[in-house]
């Protein structure tokens, strides 16, 4: 078959080999492909006379086919291994396509020159130490993983743990005899608690009183406690405390959404529970309250 | 629903008010109930404890898989024997070294880190004590480094492994011996984001582990406890919390104070992130003694540390 | 059976006495019966060596000690009571009776183990941190039983006598090139002379031989490494582990030259087939695993000498046990390919050490601080114990099952308890309905 006539079947209908790029630029799949182009030059299909380079088990081949060996594909190609030296191989590169056309003596050294350099960086490579251990991991672990930590965390309860810990080193005496990081007044009463546990049961709840704060104040080193009470304050102190008396009763509070008879006791409680909550506008609050409120009212009515 | 079938009414508004009817009426007999339980537990504290006794949610934690390395187990007098032993074990690696001086890390990145591995670092150097931060330069070996580490005296190497520019990974190498952790690290919140966070001191914290149960969540614990100094500020009022569950470590930083003496008050000081311990190595990364593969996870029981 | 075993926490060995289907990991199932810890030292005095000659236990120690030991078997005596049989009376008959071993020293020798000579050694090793001086082998001399020979990983030969199995004696000790990963004596044939063969990080594979009167010890072979790879870069030389064949005795056998045949496995994870008529080259050099992932052991497979080599000639029809680093006991055949994985999914922590017994067991112990003992053939577990230490020797004494007479006291209490409802009066009945009747009521009450 003539070249002219490959070539058109390849160019015009169809080749294996043969990719297109999105950029609409078409390359070629064949291993014996000198340029990895698909171009009339460098198809290895369609020309009976082609020469290439390539690297078999880290040597470096020449390639040549010519027309006279078409008939027996098995002995179709003829290679011819290139020296390990770069500048010698060059030659016989030159030596071997003296009458070749310039674009295949051209081509072959270009493609020699780049095995050669694909081949140090290989060699490089493996001579480094292999930092990383790379393992792949599947969405569905990665998934998995991520919900067990979330619910890992919410198990932990980890600032309660925190606080039952520290507490516990203070009450072992962990901290030494006279402590730095606790206040005197407190130290004596974990002392006196080591020693007479009932005592003074009613002096502790009011220093219960004036120590619960909300958590805003930064705890520096030397912080000196403030003995200013403003009038909100005092407010949101006895509403604490109240809440903790009924500390039982809170789970009820929340529960009792469709209270439609005792509304005006749910909505006291509500305010008291509500109360500690400084941060948000109080004006919000309200108004979405009477609004959930109202709903099973007009329900009722109807 | 207690199976009444009069909730079978066709007209939606009547059998909506029905139901909250119906509704209504339970609640109201909780509540009642409870007020009462919480009247008799008052006058009669017993009872309470009796019923928190009794009334233990099941939770995975305390389902967990029986694991024989967990050490609080009732052994035999043999048993107890070599409990004292394997203390010895551990210790040999961290602690012979650490009672003469204490910790010095050197911090340093994987090859080619991006910014987000610096960032890590800066926030480590705020954490770990007595650190040094190297650049990484490329083509050293592992064991190059740690010769040089060696040399100058360092105790322990921590290396920040970074991946498509998030921080993924920590290995805290023990010198010269080791042995090498690895651990993921996801979910970090810088301090920024932390609401209400406050500003850290140069104290130097108190370090809080909490539940490392197993032979080799011991060997975990014993590695924070030789990165941490053990003689810290107490007026720092810092805590440094590394708390396990379910095999997923939680870094927390807190201030605290003692309100009484059964309040305590914290104050976040951030950064918080989760580790998990992906593999445990003999000598720096060399016989894997322990590596976790994803089909651990098969059961949701079964934890390691 | 009876396993001794080697912990390297403590330098204890543990004597467990155990049944085939002991799960430790699993409260429910079968558990040891016995476990023991004997000689305890401390972690630098591990034992790294063991080997069992009738009465007497010869034991090499990390700190450079070898101790001979008598055992002897004395009666289980259970100390503590917590029996796990409740019923009374018969809970004396229901231990199951079975011998412990007592270990008494009867001699030591002493600074076998040289750690300077790996000083310069460990610097260009590609190991990370130190090597430390231990013993890599022990074994009886083929020709001379109460003949140990030692080799330890710096390179030092020691022969060491066993006079009337109660003193020990160091007759030489020969130096060869360090570092050593293995000495392997060659048995599978007499001879007068003794053969073996060590090899090492960077040390090719010799034979050496040593003279009759244990004065001389000469080179006779060395190992040729193989040709560059694809890369043409130098293939890293690090044998780990080897096992002699018989001789070849086919016909073209040329009588000027040595005729050994053995099988390397390399730290590089490469299989070599080495034969000395055909050259100082390996036969075969196959990559057993991609990107060259170290393996540590070789055991063979099939019916073998004592010191663990194989009795057959065949290089083509074999199968060998290796092991990685990472949690891998693997078992391969002479081509390379993988047969079966022992302890999938089981094992955690590297299994540093692996020896096939009998032809019928493979023992495994390592870093995740079980001992494992699985069936050869169908690489099913038959145990597993918890030994609170990482592992690093075992022995099995004897294989032979420990008769638990629980089952049969047990049968014939399910016996009578199956009579127990013919032989009811009555009575008996009307109390029971009158008891469920009452409780009955009881519920309703609550309701």
């Amino acid at each position: 078959m003539s070249d002219e006539i490959v070539w058109q079947v390849i160019n015009q209908s169809f080749c294996s080999h043969r990719i297109k790029s999105p950029s609409g630029q078409t390359f070629c799949r064949d291993p014996h492909n000198v340029t990895g182009l698909c171009t009339r030059q460098s198809c290895p299909l369609a020309n009976s006379k082609y020469a290439t380079v390539r690297s078999d088990k880290g040597r470096i081949y020449l390639y040549m086919k010519t027309p006279e060996r078409a008939h027996t594909p098995a002995k179709l190609w003829e290679r011819i291994k290139l020296s390990k030296n770069y500048s010698k191989a060059l030659q016989q590169i030159d030596e071997h396509l003296l009458h070749w056309s310039k674009f295949f003596q051209h081509k072959c050294k270009q493609r020699f020159t780049k095995l050669t350099q694909v081949a140090i960086t290989e060699r490089r490579m493996a001579l480094r130490e292999e930092e990383r251990h790379y393992v792949g991991v599947a969405p569905k672990v990665k998934r998995r993983e991520e919900n067990r930590e979330r619910k890992a965390l919410a198990a932990a309860k980890i600032e309660k743990a925190i606080e039952k810990e520290l507490l516990d080193r203070l009450k072992s005496g962990a901290y030494g005899d006279k402590p730095l990081n606790v206040d005197e007044k407190i130290w004596k009463k974990v002392m006196g608690k080591l020693e007479d546990e009932n005592e003074d049961e009613e002096l502790e709840d009011e220093e219960l009183e004036e120590e619960s704060d909300d958590g805003e104040v930064e705890y520096v080193a030397d912080e000196a406690d403030a003995d200013y009470v403003s009038v909100e304050d005092l407010q949101k102190w006895l509403a604490d405390s109240d809440a903790e008396q009924s500390s039982d009763e809170e789970s009820e509070s929340d529960s009792s959404d469709s209270d439609s008879d005792d509304n005006a006791e749910g909505s006291k409680k509500r305010k008291k529970t509500k109360a500690p909550k400084s941060k948000r506008p109080k004006v919000e609050i309200e108004f979405e309250e009477e609004r959930e409120v109202q709903q099973p009212e007009q329900e009722v009515a109807h | 629903m207690s199976g009444k079938n009069d909730i079978n009414i066709s007209n939606k508004m009547k059998r909506q008010e029905l139901f909250a009817e119906i509704k209504d009426q339970k609640n109201k007999e909780r509540h009642t109930m409870r007020r009462q339980r919480a009247k008799e537990e008052r006058e009669n504290p017993e009872l309470k404890e009796k019923r928190l006794k009794e009334n233990v949610t099941k939770t995975i934690d305390n389902m967990r898989v029986y694991d024989e390395t967990i050490a609080n187990k009732d052994n035999n007098i043999e048993g107890e024997e070599i409990e004292v032993d394997d203390e010895n074990d551990l210790m040999r690696f961290f602690n012979t070294s650490h009672r003469d001086h204490p910790p010095k890390i050197f911090l340093t990145t994987n090859v080619n880190a991006k910014k987000a591995a610096y960032e890590f670092a800066n926030v480590l150097i705020e954490i770990l004590p007595n650190v040094q931060f190297v650049k990484r330069k490329f083509g050293f070996k592992l064991k190059e480094i740690a010769d040089m580490c060696n040399k100058r005296n360092f105790t322990d190497m921590v290396i920040i492994n970074e991946d498509k520019k998030k921080v993924t990974g920590l290995t805290f190498m023990h010198l010269p011996e080791g042995p090498t952790f690895y651990f993921k690290i996801s979910s970090y919140v810088e301090v920024l984001k932390i609401a209400g966070h406050g500003r850290p001191t140069s104290h130097i914290p108190e370090l809080v582990l909490n539940n490392f149960q197993t032979k080799l969540g011991k060997t975990v614990g014993q590695l924070f406890q030789s990165i941490f100094p053990q003689n810290p500020d107490f007026e720092g009022r810092q805590v440094i919390t590394l708390h396990n569950q379910r095999d997923y470590i939680f870094f927390r930083r807190h201030r605290y104070v003692f309100r009484d003496e059964e309040k305590v008050g914290l104050q976040e000081l951030g950064p918080q992130f989760t580790m998990k311990l992906k593999r445990l190595q003999r000598g720096l990364r060399e016989e894997t003694e322990w590596e976790h593969t994803p089909d651990m996870d098969k059961d949701k029981k079964k934890f390691y540390l | 059976m009876r396993l001794l075993v080697s912990c390297t926490h403590n330098g204890s060995l543990k004597e467990i006495v155990c049944n085939p289907g002991t799960d430790t990991s699993i409260q429910t199932a079968t558990q040891p019966l016995s476990v023991k810890s004997h000689m305890i030292e401390n972690a630098n005095a591990k034992i790294s060596q063991l080997l069992n000659i009738e009465d007497t236990l010869v034991v090499a120690r990390d700190n450079g000690t070898v101790e001979l030991y008598h055992s002897k078997r004395v009666p289980h005596t259970v100390v503590s009571e917590d029996v796990t049989s409740t019923t009374e009376g018969e809970s004396i008959d229901l231990k199951p009776e079975f011998d412990i071993t007592e270990f008494e020293s009867l001699s030591t020798v002493k600074d076998l183990l040289d750690d300077t000579i790996l000083e310069s050694i460990s610097k260009k090793s590609s190991m990370r941190t130190k090597i430390y001086d231990t013993f890599v082998n022990m074994h009886q001399l083929p020709n001379n039983k109460d003949i140990l020979l030692l080799a330890t990983k710096s390179g030092l030969i020691h022969i060491i006598e066993i006079k009337k199995r109660k003193n020990l004696k160091l007759i030489k000790t020969h130096k060869v090139i360090a570092p050593l990963d293995f000495a392997q004596i060659y048995d599978n044939t007499k001879s007068k002379s003794i053969v073996f063969a060590y090899g090492g990080e960077e040390n090719l594979v010799k034979l050496v031989q040593l003279s009759n009167n244990f004065k001389e010890l000469t080179k006779i072979w060395e190992a040729k490494n193989v040709a560059n790879d694809r890369l043409d870069m130098r293939v890293p030389v690090w044998p780990t582990g080897l096992k002699f064949l018989n001789p070849q005795d086919s016909d073209k056998i040329d009588s000027d030259k040595l005729n050994y045949q053995f099988v390397v496995v390399t730290h590089w994870s490469h299989l070599g087939i080495y034969q000395t008529q055909h050259g100082r080259k390996p036969l075969q050099y196959i990559d057993l695993l991609p990107k060259r992932e170290p393996l540590a052991r070789l055991e063979m497979v099939g019916d073998l000498t004592p010191t663990g080599n194989l009795k057959s000639s065949d290089i083509n029809n074999f199968s060998l046990i290796t092991t990685d680093l990472k949690k891998n006991v693997m078992r391969f055949n002479n081509k390379g390919r993988l047969i079966t994985k022992f302890g999938k999914d089981d094992i955690v922590g590297s299994p540093y050490f692996v020896k096939t017994v009998n032809g019928k067991y493979v023992l495994q112990g390592g870093l995740d601080r079980y001992v494992r003992v699985f069936d050869l053939e169908s690489a099913r577990r038959i145990a597993k114990v918890y030994v609170t230490g990482k592992c690093n020797n075992i022995l099995l004494l004897d294989d032979e099952d420990v008769e638990i007479p629980q089952l049969q006291p047990k049968g014939k209490q399910s016996q009578k308890k199956r009579h127990q409802p013919e032989n009811e009066t009555e009575q008996d009945v009307e109390e029971l309905w009158d008891h469920l009747e009452e409780n009955n009521t009881s519920k309703k009450a609550k309701k």
